[in-house]
């Protein structure tokens, strides 16, 4: 990905390489955070694994602990929450490095996509000093050092990379004179400045007007393929995932109520949040929705016995009340957090 | 549903509606809402629909006078309106009242939720004390609420109540039309569709009419009467949902269908294919706006601003593009 | 690199809102006691206060407030029963230092009371109606805040007699100043609030609008910087009082004592010192709650 200065470089042209291989794995992951009204489980013993080249959309509403499970990735939640659980890279517990270790690892392999662009750029800058600040540290850890002109000729290639027309008009710009849709092209390549096998994209298109949206996400989607590189799309919007996911999980209070490949969780959806989900989605086709899941999500301080969902649950039973459901499997790579699909094979 | 075969006249006109920004820095106005026309028949749901920069919510805060028109009209029952609320009469604030975008930011956070409740009951219909609080109570009821939000500040509500608070509050004056700015865009999808559900159930209990404003374009199929599509200010295409969205004509109108991220097999078959676009710079007022992005353009469109055509053999239908240029007169 | 690095901050979700009303105080107590200094800084400036209302009950030689000597007693060190000390004229430096608190305590009272509303009422009008109003109230303003506050009272003392009271019309002539600004500069912005306009449209009038529903949300700034100001206020009193510009002897205000005692330095360094650590005591009270208020409110004084 990175260009050098022994090669010529233009700035169209890019020497591209199958980025190698590597996994993520998640296991049992819980986060708590002490508040006033006490702790709150706001993550539940999640699990997750990414694989080379996987396309993995989280979809929650708001609240589901979609954002909170990718920051514990990642290391990034603050010092008021409880971790436990496993995160391996590699076969290796990012949580039980060494703290100098651990941020190396994740530096080198892992790089995010916010969801405002215009907020996570910094408005003093322009976008050329921005870019050659992080391709300078990205080249430090890898024990070179850069001229000023190849940084420039680093920058412009990913910039023309991520579909960005005049790079060099670009990188002279403040983030505050790009529209939203070229601050978040210009957020992906800084993104892929340190050439990372995973990008965590959160809510990466949902500041930007639909049209836009497309085509970023069509970019995104090009850089994981094509590249051979790894995303976890993080979003609220069915739609997205349904366009960009290999596979999706779907979290409800904490917990991932429902995981699928792409196709199998639209076509048959089995949890009954999954199901409501989509039902209130509003159709192209102009059919009335479904009027809403009945009920609010629940206080992470005092949730629900048993399955977090059940409140709300239509086909809430018994033991939904008392005992949490495990994972049991309804088809190839699908899997539910519901007793309804308990003895199912 | 749209009754203008009964009603003599629209409850609601616009005409030829321009909303103009002074720029700091620059002698050359911004230009948010260019020539625009529409109308809302008693009972009905018109959406506008549009993106960033296209003037949809400039439209809403116009009509409802918190900017002051730069040319146009704004007609209630067929009377003009004084172009600004402070000008209006308390009957004309009365009937057409407005619920915004971000409800967080439309409470007043240091008032309770009775307190702002209050006061248009207060205003308008005089009510104080014990009679007051039974309608707030009421109030409370229609947009399903409990009552004992009444002491509640908006900082201990939920998003989805927020809202609901605004719309309860809207209502309280006791008007005809409402204007929904992006009611439902800060809302989850779940909690969108009780609100969708619960403004439905208010049109239809309480004889209401909706000017809905957003950029969800599944949302205003799915609601709709009629439909407004604007793009940069000026309207691209508008007329009866079911028309607009079977066979979608402006090139803008397609785009925006296509790039919708759709949850169904049978949905993506209704979006048209994505078609690339040469850009090059325009003559601001002397081209179509949309004329960089769009797939079909012809040299024409560079040179000449489109007017609106309205389509042979469809009702209502009209579209600002040279593709479509069918007789029948136009209007700007 | 950046966007992975600041991402560390925020984050505390918010699952469902609590239910009670009332519960915004214990939850605002919650946060504040988290911070250490500002419970210091609360719990020093009610000390201050209660020494203020409470010093003729608890001074151990009340008659050394007023005027009153004791030669024989002149210039005792630190000891039992002057705890601490006596000044030139005999009279025991504690009881003074406690007095003292109640005329420093009085005048800021006088400054903030009057001063803070007459600049809040300004802002508040300046920043409503804008234009020619705006602009010469807030002329107004610029030509006081260019005088310095010394400088002022200085001026005034001269023309009137130096005491008290014309020390505090002084410095209240000047001190409005910084809050019009303030909650002009606040006004200005909140006026476009979303909720203001939603109150214009239901037919609220200006009144309504200005005292209802932007003033409470401009509160929360000026309160910050009045507990910031009071110590302020305290040495700018003091100053005046250094300078003979204040209060006259034989009362007893802080900078007077420290002034008279500058003279008998460094012999009797207890004149000078007490009364000069009290200074430091409620002036740091004062910061440290206004700090605490600030970060309780998050806001940008």
């Amino acid at each position: 990905m990175s260009t050098t200065p022994d090669t010529n470089p233009t700035p169209t042209a890019q020497a591209v390489r199958p980025h190698d291989a590597h996994t993520l794995r998640v296991a049992d992951l819980s986060v708590t955070f002490r508040g006033f009204e006490g702790t709150a489980r706001v993550v539940d013993r999640a699990n997750l694994e990414v694989g080379t080249g996987e396309l993995i959309g989280i979809v929650g509403e708001t609240g589901c602990g979609k954002s909170v499970l990718m920051r514990a990735l990642l290391g990034l939640l603050p010092g008021t929450a409880r971790v436990e659980g496993e995160v391996s890279f590699d076969g290796r517990d990012l949580r039980r490095l060494p703290p100098r270790e651990r941020r190396e690892l994740i530096l080198a392999h892992f790089n995010m996509v916010f969801q405002d662009p215009v907020g996570s750029l910094n408005p003093f800058f322009t976008v050329g000093d921005q870019m050659r600040e992080v391709l300078e540290q990205a080249a430090k850890r890898r024990g070179r050092r850069e001229s000023r002109a190849a940084l420039n000729q680093q920058a412009r290639a990913l910039l023309a990379h991520v579909q960005l027309d005049d790079p060099e008009r670009v990188m002279r710009a403040y983030p505050f004179q790009l529209s939203g849709g070229m601050n978040q092209r210009v957020s992906i390549a800084l993104a892929l400045s340190t050439d990372p096998w995973l990008i965590v994209a959160d809510e990466p298109t949902t500041a930007l007007d639909v049209t836009v949206q497309a085509e970023v996400l069509a970019l995104l989607q090009r850089l994981v393929r094509e590249e051979g590189r790894s995303a976890l799309l993080i979003t609220h919007s069915m739609g997205v995932v349904r366009t960009m996911a290999d596979r999706v999980l779907v979290m409800y209070a904490g917990v991932v109520v429902e995981e699928a490949p792409t196709a199998a969780l639209f076509s048959e959806p089995r949890h009954p949040y999954t199901v409501g989900l989509l039902q209130c989605v509003p159709r192209l086709t102009g059919q009335a929705m479904a009027t809403g899941i009945p009920g609010t999500l629940p206080n992470y301080t005092h949730a629900p016995s048993g399955c977090r969902f059940h409140p709300r649950c239509p086909h809430a039973m018994a033991i939904c009340r008392e005992r949490r459901p495990p994972d049991f499997a309804v088809g190839a790579s699908h899997r539910v957090a519901c007793w309804l699909y308990d003895g199912h094979q | 549903m749209a009754t203008s075969d009964t009603a003599a006249r629209p409850l609601l006109e616009v005409r030829g509606l321009h909303q103009n920004f002074a720029v700091a820095g620059s002698r050359e106005p911004k230009r948010a809402v260019i020539g625009v026309s529409l109308a809302v028949w008693p009972g009905e749901i018109v959406g506008v629909v549009g993106e960033s920069g296209s003037g949809k919510s400039t439209i809403a805060r116009s009509v409802v006078g918190l900017y002051r028109p730069s040319e146009g009209t704004v007609l209630l029952d067929g009377t003009p309106l004084p172009p600004t609320a402070r000008q209006r009469s308390r009957e004309q604030k009365r009937r057409l009242q407005m619920v915004f975008q971000n409800p967080a930011a439309a409470l007043n956070p240091r008032r309770s939720i009775g307190q702002a409740l209050a006061l248009p009951l207060h205003i308008h219909r005089g009510l104080r004390g014990a009679a007051a609080r039974a309608e707030i109570e009421r109030l409370l009821g229609l947009v399903e609420l409990p009552a004992v939000f009444a002491g509640r500040h908006p900082a201990a509500l939920s998003g989805g109540q927020r809202q609901r608070v605004a719309i309860a509050r809207a209502l309280s004056a006791g008007p005809d039309l409402l204007i929904l700015d992006e009611p439902t865009s800060a809302l989850d999808v779940s909690v969108q569709a009780k609100m969708i559900d619960l403004l439905m159930g208010l049109k239809a209990q309480l004889g209401l009419s909706y000017l809905f404003i957003t950029h969800d374009i599944s949302l205003v199929r799915t609601i709709a009467d009629r439909v407004v599509v604007l793009y940069q200010g000026r309207v691209q295409e508008s007329g009866p949902t079911k028309a607009v969205f079977s066979e979608p004509r402006h090139p803008y109108t397609r785009l925006l269908i296509s790039a919708v991220p759709v949850v169904t097999e049978e949905e993506a078959a209704l979006q048209p294919p994505v078609a690339h676009a040469s850009k090059r710079p325009l003559a601001p007022d002397a081209s179509c706006a949309f004329a960089p992005r769009c797939p079909q353009a012809m040299e024409r469109c560079w040179t000449e601003l489109p007017p609106l055509y309205r389509i042979k053999d469809v009702k209502d239908v009209e579209v600002r593009c040279f593709l479509h240029e069918e007789a029948l007169g136009d209007r700007r | 690199m950046e966007a992975l690095a600041s991402a560390a901050s925020e984050l505390e979700p918010r699952p469902a809102r609590p239910a009670r009303a009332g519960q915004g105080w214990r939850r605002g107590w919650y946060r504040f006691a988290r911070n250490p200094t500002a419970v210091v800084g609360l719990a020093i400036t009610i000390l201050v206060i209660l020494i203020a209302l409470l010093a003729p009950v608890i001074a151990p030689f009340p008659a050394s407030a007023g005027n009153f000597v004791d030669f024989a007693n002149m210039l005792k060190p630190p000891s039992w029963p002057h705890v601490f000390g006596t000044d030139n004229a005999g009279r025991d430096m504690l009881t003074r230092v406690l007095f003292g608190y109640r005329i420093s305590l009085v005048l800021v009272a006088f400054v903030l009371a009057v001063g803070v509303p007459i600049g809040v009422v300004i802002g508040l009008v300046a920043g409503y109606y804008g234009g020619w109003v705006e602009t010469v109230l807030m002329r107004l303003t610029d030509v006081f805040l260019s005088v310095p506050p010394l400088v002022m009272a200085m001026a005034i003392t001269a023309v009137l007699s130096p005491n008290l009271f014309n020390a505090m019309i002084a410095v209240t002539s000047l001190w409005w100043t910084w809050h019009a600004r303030l909650v002009h500069g606040i006004t200005a912005s909140l006026k476009q609030e979303d909720y203001v306009d939603a109150a214009r449209l239901m037919g609220a009038g200006t009144w309504h609008i200005m005292i209802r529903e932007i003033l409470p949300n401009a509160l929360s700034p000026v309160l910050v910087k009045l507990t910031l100001d009071a110590g302020f206020v305290i040495l700018i009193g003091a100053g005046l009082s250094f300078l003979g510009l204040g209060v006259q002897p034989p009362q007893a205000d802080l900078g007077t004592m420290v002034s008279a005692g500058v003279t008998d330095l460094p012999s009797s360094w207890w004149e000078t010192v007490f009364p000069g650590l009290a200074i430091v005591l409620a002036v740091l009270g004062f910061n440290l709650l206004g700090d605490g208020l600030r970060d309780l409110f998050d806001v940008d004084v």
